[in-house]
């Protein structure tokens, strides 16, 4: 089951001496939506990401925060002060650190979460072996993790994630180190989950996220600049150029409006585009 | 000064290959864009040229030094090869001491200028006293790139060094590419991220399985496209709007 998230005017400091990570952020991603958080190094993404799942409140005793976060049923003021997983999943920005090092598989290394959920007796093998499969990597279930390329590296800590099949999943900048057919691949991963898994996912680009977002939320210094559709995004693109790689975009756009017949139908036609497969 | 692989082939493992007859050549002022899907054999690539790996056959030659022959330290005088993850490269506690690390190691003369010009050049002056894990992820990549060119070497190797950089760090390193372009250093850089280094490449290769199946300029790359989707790479979505609509794409 879905869960929505709800996010009423979160703030956060890390120590009392440091500038506001989050300030009066809110936000609402329906239960089984993709809700992109896009912004620039620094803008508060993966702080929001570690809020969500419980890392902030049980790794910085020291902070200052305010507001309160639901997920789902469950409301908590400010915010959630124990790991959430396995209802919620988060997939690190650096999958390196994700990995348990202590599994000399690729297979094994998936199988270890289940086996930590208690839920390796339910025919795992045949979950596992369809999870890889659908992932591209299960031409690679017996080799070690720490011979995986990045980008393989990556699919294997989504993995490690999906088969605890969480309500909720946060993805932090899952593209950086994929190459163009893998993000492909990975768009049509996060669709199959739609209505099943909420899903809130970081990038510093915008094609990833315009291609696969209900919702577009762009954060900038620890503020919400923009909370909207991907189709009023494109519609406002000028108004993001100095936080986020907009300037091709503009030029396409302008190109799109100039052959059609202005800047909401240009809109559309790049929304399309994006759709593509 | 040149980089030359001759018929390179590299195995971890006897009998799976990761690269196979693997033959170009690079001359300093040279910018090499390596393309390939994830696993095709880019990073193995990069830790042949300095000698962390040894080819398992066929011949490298780095200014005239058989990377089989020369150890790694004789080999960073000429190669400087930065990983993809900032993690396994720094050390040291701050990152003034970093970027200082490769130029005094290698016993520059003007090893302090080398590294005050890498300081600026990335833009890292303010947080120079800060320690490398402080920074933010994006930063200390940025880092790992002013390390390089601190080392005052010919050549420099990144592996996907926009990965995970917002616009601001890109825009430092797309300076900071143009810069080294104009400096005469060659280059190899492995990366997804054709809108940043195709046109600053001089030449394009692209690995497939271990294998070469592309070498030469951006331009022929782009006009036969088929190329890349037979390795499994399409061009970015900006890339082929701009093409469909006549923007320049280099």
């Amino acid at each position: 089951m879905a869960a929505r998230i709800l996010v009423d005017r979160f703030s956060f400091q890390y120590g009392p001496d440091l500038p506001s990570a989050l300030a009066e952020v809110s936000l609402d991603v329906p239960p089984g939506s993709c809700c992109a958080l896009l912004g620039p190094t620094g803008a508060g993404k993966t702080t929001l990401l570690h809020a969500l799942v419980g890392i902030l409140g049980r790794h910085h005793p020291g902070s200052l925060h305010s507001g309160s976060i639901c997920i789902g049923k469950r409301t908590f003021t400010p915010l959630p002060r124990d790991i959430l997983f396995p209802e919620v999943g988060l997939v690190l920005q650096d999958p390196y650190v994700q990995l348990s090092g202590v599994r000399d598989t690729v297979y094994d290394e998936v199988l270890f979460t289940m086996e930590n959920l208690g839920t390796a007796a339910e025919n795992a093998e045949t979950r596992i072996v369809k999870l890889l499969r659908e992932l591209g990597i299960d031409h690679l279930a017996f080799r070690q993790p720490s011979t995986l390329s990045g980008g393989e590296t990556q699919r294997l800590a989504l993995a490690t994630m999906l088969i605890a099949a969480p309500e909720v999943l946060l993805l932090d900048e899952p593209t950086s180190a994929l190459d163009t057919a893998v993000i492909g691949r990975l768009r049509q991963i996060i669709k199959s989950l739609q209505g099943r898994t909420t899903v809130v996912v970081t990038d510093t680009h915008i094609e990833f996220p315009l291609a696969l977002a209900d919702q577009i939320v762009v954060l900038h210094q620890g503020r919400v600049l923009f909370s909207g559709s991907p189709r009023d995004f494109i519609l406002r693109i000028e108004d993001f150029e100095n936080v986020l790689p907009l300037h091709g975009w503009r030029e396409v756009l302008d190109g799109l409006a100039r052959s059609s017949m202005g800047r909401p139908h240009a809109a559309d036609l790049l929304g399309k585009a994006l759709a593509e497969p | 000064m040149r980089i030359e692989f001759q018929n390179v082939h590299f195995a971890y493992k006897p009998r799976v290959p990761v690269l196979s007859d693997i033959s170009f050549d690079l001359e300093t002022g040279d910018l090499l864009l390596i393309l390939g899907q994830n696993g095709a054999g880019k990073s193995t690539l990069l830790k042949l040229l300095n000698g962390i790996l040894k080819p398992t056959g066929g011949s490298i030659l780095v200014a005239g030094c058989d990377t089989a022959t020369h150890s790694t330290a004789a080999l960073a005088r000429h190669v400087c090869v930065t990983f993809q993850n900032p993690a396994d490269q720094l050390f040291a506690s701050m990152v003034r001491r970093e970027i200082e690390f490769a130029p005094r190691n290698l016993k520059r003369r003007d090893a302090g200028k080398l590294a005050e010009e890498a300081l600026s050049l990335c833009e890292l002056d303010p947080v120079a006293l800060r320690h490398p894990y402080d920074l933010p992820p994006a930063q200390r990549k940025v880092l790992t790139v002013a390390s390089a060119i601190a080392s005052g070497s010919s050549f420099l190797a990144f592996d996907e060094p926009s990965a995970g950089l917002s616009q601001l760090e890109r825009r430092i390193l797309d300076k900071v590419i143009g810069s080294l372009r104009a400096n005469e250093r060659g280059l190899l850089v492995v990366s997804h991220d054709l809108e940043l280094f195709l046109p600053y490449a001089s030449k394009v290769l692209l690995l497939h399985q271990g294998t070469l199946v592309f070498l030469g300029e951006p331009q022929e790359l782009l006009r036969r496209e088929e190329i890349l989707e037979a390795a499994g790479l399409k061009l970015p979505a900006l890339m082929r709007l701009k093409k469909d609509l006549g923007i320049a794409l280099l």
